[in-house]
């Protein structure tokens, strides 16, 4: 098959999720003069095609707008996410994931956390991960920056940070279930405090306020929840980024130590797009599957798959606590556990984090039996009625969790690809620890009783560490500009590149960091 | 397989429970769902020594019988389960029955917040704001 060869240009970035919006709007910024082509294997969602305007929307959310992308694939798939099988049969997380623009923040929960100071230490302060090349300080203005091109909601204040910037709109409501969770975790003592959201609570750079409709996890309708289609993307193709969507990159070109672009593949035939600089960000699947099948060699590519542990308490209350309605994600969360305590057994710590219910296909879903006459039971008991408390723990860095190429050829024509990952004794310790407070906190709100699901395997939306920075070849596969070792001008920009995991959502972080690659690329070539 | 004994299996799967419907009268169209996930349908024929045999069970016998499919073949069971939990917690019918309403989340939404909220909110983070700082530098 012939290869069509295009003009070459300065920087082609691979994928448009999180961590390729942050870096790409900054670099346009940071460097205006440059030539910068996006490729992106999937498409524009149309907002007017999401389920949430449809009645029968609940069909969807465990079909064609499922979080996993298996599951999507099985039900005929959707057109906007060009996903791709991940065998995950040897995973106890399932990979969850959007390949369209916008990538994960299309069907994120917008929960925005940023990590601790400590999470940047981990080795200096408790022995174990790897400190990561900058600290919390380094990485600040960048958050800074971020924050502000998503348009953040929350409350300045929370002593389990540094001061952060005032938060241009007020928290997400919280609602019955939220004021709920705020008097139990009250109620013994512990730190609480609304989340920052990636949502609109008012009016804010030209989207609407959150009207609290639930389903944030199959696309926000009205465009209240923020995503990269729209914070990031118009702006940069505003400066003269040039979007291709439909674009499968097959292969980043690697010649005598630097790379000399891309090929990739469209409906019409496969393209050779010189570059001086390739930079990848499809994820920490996306990405290491696309690095090891252009034959890049770093020991740790692919290695250190950190998902976070994640496990959860059903509370059940005796009164109604709003039903499916708000961001699912998005009320309040305790960090009173998380910064190390050695007398707990383990070290680093867990997030508390009430979390609203769902519709009600998807409650019944997670019933223990779901049929028969007991379901109807069980559900009538908890519907409107339930809060789950999830627990999320700091996953290690661990070599033998990875991702790998599985020796065949998918349908996109890349190399398939296989997640290897198994909870580490530290995070069941942890998991265990996090899932008791969780049950003395309901206990403490109110719950007339608790149901504990000690491993959530659908909760795999934060694929980290497959490139992780570091200074040594021999245990990284970037330097701390997310430059990859030994390839001269392939960079990585996305959750690849933790170190280690922290214990909260990265989007957040992951934003922060693509900024500071981007600028840090911009720096270096002024 | 006959519609009879299709809405059979639907009705153990959910049976009716006071205004809740069972499947086969809460206006599902399953029969794409139960066209692909035949070999159960199957599996359930034979457990019960044929359709007919199904059909003059009384329902604890139809749910045993399930009871033994579900165990003979977990993940196929499992897969017909939540294939027609989803088309039935979706119908109007029952999710008006469990006291929601069935209608699009959009473009109408839902009020959360009470009026009194905010300040019962405010009175509770004011304990956490005094607490000194609780991350490590």
């Amino acid at each position: 098959m012939s290869v069509k060869r295009l003009a070459p240009v300065d920087v082609v970035v691979v994928g448009a999720g999180l961590g390729a919006a942050a870096f790409t709007r900054h670099l346009a910024e940071a460097a205006p003069s440059w030539s910068i082509v996006v490729l992106e294997r999937g498409g524009w969602v149309d907002r007017a095609a999401l389920p949430a305007l449809r009645p029968d929307f609940q069909r969807d959310v465990l079909g064609p707008y499922a979080t996993s992308p298996n599951v999507r694939l099985a039900a005929g798939g959707i057109a906007p996410s060009a996903d791709y099988a991940v065998d995950d049969s040897e995973s106890d997380f399932k990979p969850l994931m959007w390949s369209g623009v916008g990538g994960s923040t299309i069907n994120w929960a917008a929960h925005f956390p940023r990590f601790h100071p400590s999470d940047f230490r981990t080795r200096t302060l408790d022995g174990v991960g790897d400190d990561w090349p900058f600290s919390y300080a380094d990485l600040e203005p960048f958050y800074d920056l971020n924050d502000a091109r998503f348009g953040i909601a929350g409350l300045a204040g929370d002593p389990a940070y540094p001061p952060k910037p005032e938060r241009p709109m007020p928290p997400i409501a919280l609602g019955k279930l939220g004021m709920t969770a705020a008097r139990g975790f009250d109620r013994l003592g512990w730190h609480w405090w609304p989340v920052d959201s990636a949502i609109n609570s008012r009016v804010h750079h030209g989207r609407p306020a959150c009207n609290h409709c639930g389903p944030c996890q199959q696309g926000c309708v009205t465009g209240a929840k923020a995503s990269t289609d729209m914070t990031h993307w118009p702006e940069a193709i505003a400066r003269g980024v040039e979007m291709r969507t439909g674009a499968v990159v097959l292969q980043v070109e690697i010649a005598a130590g630097r790379v000399t672009g891309v090929t990739y593949r469209t409906a019409e035939g496969d393209v050779f797009q010189p570059a001086g600089t390739v930079v990848v960000a499809g994820n920490g699947v996306g990405t290491a599957r696309l690095l090891l099948a252009s034959g890049v060699t770093a020991p740790a590519l692919g290695r250190n798959l950190m998902y976070h542990g994640a496990g959860y308490v059903r509370g059940f209350f005796a009164e109604d606590l709003d039903g499916p309605v708000g961001p699912t994600g998005c009320s309040i969360y305790s960090h009173e556990f998380y910064e190390t305590d050695r007398s707990r057994g383990f070290v680093r710590g867990v997030h508390l984090q009430a979390t609203r219910e769902n519709p009600l296909a998807v409650q019944a879903a997670r019933l223990a039996r779901p049929w028969g006459e007991e379901a109807h039971a069980a559900l009538l008991r908890e519907f409107r009625r339930s809060m789950a408390i999830l627990v999320v723990n700091e996953d290690l860095p661990e070599s033998e969790n990875h991702v790998a190429l599985t020796g065949e050829t998918a349908a996109d024509g890349l190399p398939g690809v296989k997640v290897v990952y198994r909870l580490s004794d530290h995070s069941r310790r942890a998991l265990d620890f996090g899932l008791d407070r969780a049950e003395d906190m309901l206990r403490a709100a109110g719950a007339v009783e608790t149901v504990r699901v000690p491993l959530a395997p659908f909760t795999g939306w934060h694929l980290l560490g497959t490139a992780r920075m570091g200074t040594d070849p021999a245990t990284s596969v970037t330097d701390g500009s997310g430059r990859v070792h030994g390839v001269s001008g392939l960079l990585v920009a996305d959750g690849s590149l933790f170190t280690t995991s922290a214990a909260v959502n990265p989007g957040s972080t992951i934003g922060a960091v693509a900024t500071k690659v981007a600028d840090d690329l911009a720096r270096a070539a002024a | 397989m006959s519609a009879t004994f299709d809405d059979a299996v639907l009705d153990t799967l959910f049976p009716g429970l006071g205004t809740i419907p069972p499947a086969s009268r809460a206006g599902l169209d399953a029969s794409a769902v139960l066209a692909r996930h035949g070999p159960v349908l199957t599996a359930i024929e034979a457990a019960a020594g044929g359709e007919a045999a199904f059909l003059a069970a009384d329902p604890g016998r139809r749910a045993d019988l399930l009871e033994a499919v579900g165990h003979s073949d977990p993940a196929a069971f499992q897969a017909l389960v939540l294939a027609v939990s989803a088309l039935y917690h979706a119908s109007a019918s029952v999710v008006e029955a469990y006291g929601w309403v069935a209608r699009a989340p959009q473009p109408e939404g839902f009020a959360v917040e009470a009026p009194t909220d905010e300040a019962e909110a405010a009175r509770l983070l004011g304990k956490v704001r005094a607490r000194r700082q609780i991350w490590r530098a």
